[in-house]
Formats: structure tokens, sequence, C-alpha cells
């Protein structure tokens, strides 16, 4: 199971997800440290372990850019098919 | 024209860290998709965001020849493209690299069209871009988020002053 599934189910240390994961846990800080530099994933220093949530927002923001721009190339393809048309009906007179 | 939209869904994929693909199927053979991309012409009547003007400038539609072209908004900001034919085999596939003029510059992406002829003069159009890095892809995505945002907007106000889009 991957590390964003994973916290996906709720919070975790970096050990909770290291382990399972069949990571060490130095991979697990890297892995960690680059999906928050993303904005996927929060992390808090909690005692002596560090945990970790996934950073809901993050995920809203990405899936909205991939929305616009498939409204966009949508919209744009629609005038395509707009001047197929007039095109086609040109040729057949 | 009833329900054509329904039929001809686009469906944009992302199956690599730094591709985009885009599908759509058109009621038209290849040859007449073909031509409404690659004649000038034809292309400015529909290419790019709504509400800007295009103008194209260079079109040299052959392996090697150079294309450019800019959307103009209404305060006259001019957005240039640019970039270069690659590959073009009328009316099944044409391989160009893709610009957007802009400090620095960014590597080119690749952009690949690919017309699949089907049953009844339908085409499959799959489009494919290709680009230098994830963040690259990811920026592109964003620009059009932000375009696509604002004309959103736009369409607000026009509805709030109680007018027709």
């Amino acid at each position: 199971m991957g590390v964003l599934d994973r916290l996906g189910e709720g919070g975790a240390s970096v050990s909770d997800l290291a382990g399972p994961a069949g990571m060490s846990l130095t991979g697990m800080k890297k892995h960690i440290g680059i999906l928050e530099e993303a904005g996927l994933v929060r992390t808090e220093k909690r005692g002596r372990t560090r945990w970790c949530e996934l950073a809901t927002e993050g995920f809203d923001e990405a899936a909205f850019w991939l929305e616009e721009f498939r409204r966009r190339r949508h919209e744009q393809l629609n005038r395509l098919e707009e001047v197929v048309e007039r095109r086609k009906r040109e040729r057949q007179t | 024209m009833t329900g054509l939209n329904e039929l001809h869904k686009t469906v944009v994929t992302l199956p690599a860290d730094t591709e985009i693909h885009t599908e759509r199927i058109f009621d038209a053979p290849p040859e007449v998709i073909w031509d409404c991309f690659m004649d000038p012409e034809l292309l400015k009547q529909w290419l790019g965001p709504d509400r800007l003007e295009m103008r194209v400038d260079e079109f040299d539609a052959r392996p090697g020849g150079k294309w450019s072209y800019v959307h103009i908004d209404s305060d006259g900001t001019e957005y240039r493209f640019f970039g270069e034919f690659v590959e073009l085999d009328r009316p099944v596939r044409a391989v160009q690299t893709f610009n957007f003029v802009m400090e620095p510059q960014p590597p080119p992406s690749v952009d690949e069209l690919n017309l699949i002829p089907l049953e009844n003069d339908q085409t499959r159009l799959v489009t494919k871009t290709t680009f230098e890095s994830r963040e690259q892809r990811d920026g592109m995505i964003q620009a059009g988020m932000e375009k696509g945002m604002n004309e959103g907007y736009e369409k607000l106000d026009s509805i709030l002053a109680g007018r027709e889009r």
C-alpha cells in the first residue's frame, strides 16, 4: 500500500509508515519530505516522532487545475467541431 | 447539432509525469480535421482561449518549417507561441515543437497529433504533449487554470450585469 493510501485512512508517524512500506526510516523521511514540499502531506513534531497527515487542500488544488485544463481544452475542441462542420458543408456544396 | 457535445466528450489524462493526453471523437473524416489544424485560416477560427484574437505570423507546414502566432487580449497584450514542424503525414500524424514565449524561455514541449479513422466517417483525435519535466507540465496546467478562472469571472460579470454571454 502506498504512503498516500495509508495516510488516506488516517494520520501516522514516519516509523509507522516506514515498516509496512519496506523502507528505512531515513528513506521514508526523505519521501515524506518530497510529499510535503508538493503540498500533499502535512507533518508536525509530536514528542520524539514526526506525525504525518494528508494535506487535503493540496489534492483539491491539483484536481482543480486539471479540471480547468480539461474544461478549456474541451471548449477549444468544441470550436474545432464547429469549424469542422462548416468545412464539411462547404465541401458538400 | 443536438447532443453532439454529449457524445463528443474530451478525455484528458496524465499517463506519465511529463505528459498530457487528450482524446476526442469528431463527425468528420481525418482529412477535414487535418486541414483545421494545418490551414492557418481555419486554425485561427478555433484555437486558443475564448475572446482572444488570434494572428498567425508564420506557418510553414512542412518538416523543419516554423510556425508562430499570437493571441491578443482586448487590452492589446500579446501572448506569443512558436515552434517547428517535425513530422507531417497528412491525414494521420503530425509532430511539432511548442513554445510559449516567456522569460526565461523554458525548453519546448513536443505536441503529437494522431488522427484515427473510425466507421461512419468519424475520427478519433488523440493528442500527446510531452514536457521536459513534471514541473513544466504542471506549470502548463496551472497557467490554464488562471486563464480559465479569469474567463469564468468574466462570464460571471456578464451574468451579474444581466447580459447574455
